[in-house]
């Protein structure tokens, strides 16, 4: 009882590389009690209903368990963590359509004048309900890079880190959904 | 004006109590077949790093 109290005061890189060690389903239990309000809620945002944001739920966290070795400690786990949600999230969404394949190389004209990404005045002024209905209308690739940048607040060289992009691609790919986003919006609700 | 992603899908939901157990017993699952597994494999890398320690013996 005594190391599982202590484990509850464990770093979560700490915990992950004990868990690890041994797949310790004990511990992996403090690790769901810490994150699975954040996961199903994550979830939530990519599902049509409760039941359907629980079993992506519990698909994460099975998957999550047998992948943890992969987390190699180069970011925070938890935004490790937002990126393992988000891309079972939009592989589940997409699974159906052909657009899994859709070209995603960044053009290299583009990368002379790489935008300003910080700037979040475009979308200042949106309603959060609109909002929120202008993020079903666009892909969930560019939805899960556009919460991860504005919701989540990773910086861009933690999103490049755990997508496996450069920086500049996140750069590019956050200006295009930016852009995407603002059309939609314009188009559908002003 | 404050950033409107901020109060995208909020308040926050309770998570459902009894998705715990649901996932717990798929873990305990995926724990056995995993041990299983290694149980029936060699680890490479145990095996050559054993040799070589006993040669330097």
């Amino acid at each position: 009882m005594k190391t599982l109290k202590n484990s509850n005061n464990q770093s979560d890189e700490d915990l992950v590389k004990a868990i690890v060690k041994n797949n310790d389903t004990l511990l992996f239990e403090i690790l769901y009690d810490r994150y699975s309000r954040l996961v199903f809620n994550k979830c939530y945002g990519f599902a049509k209903d409760e039941d359907e944001a629980k079993d992506l739920t519990q698909d994460v966290f099975l998957k999550l368990f047998v992948k943890l070795a992969s987390f190699k400690g180069t970011s925070k786990f938890s935004t490790w963590l937002y990126a393992f949600t988000y891309n079972h999230c939009v592989n589940y969404v997409t699974r159906n359509t052909a657009k899994k394949f859709e070209k995603q190389s960044v053009d290299y004209a583009d990368l002379e004048n790489l935008p300003d990404v910080e700037d979040e005045s475009s979308f200042l002024d949106m309603k959060v309900e609109k909002l929120q209905l202008a993020l079903e209308l666009i892909s969930p690739d560019e939805k899960m890079i556009l919460l991860l940048k504005y919701q989540d607040f990773l910086s861009i060289k933690d999103i490049g880190n755990v997508l496996d992009i450069g920086e500049s691609a996140v750069k590019m790919r956050v200006k295009r959904a930016k852009d995407k986003l603002v059309n939609v919006y314009n188009e559908n609700f002003n | 004006m404050e950033n409107p992603f901020k109060y995208i899908n909020q308040p926050l939901r309770e998570v459902p109590p009894e998705l715990k157990a649901k996932v717990m017993h798929d873990i305990a699952m995926a724990k056995l077949l995993m041990d299983l597994a290694a149980l029936f494999s060699y680890n490479i890398g145990n095996v050559i790093d054993s040799v070589i320690k006993s040669r330097n013996k």
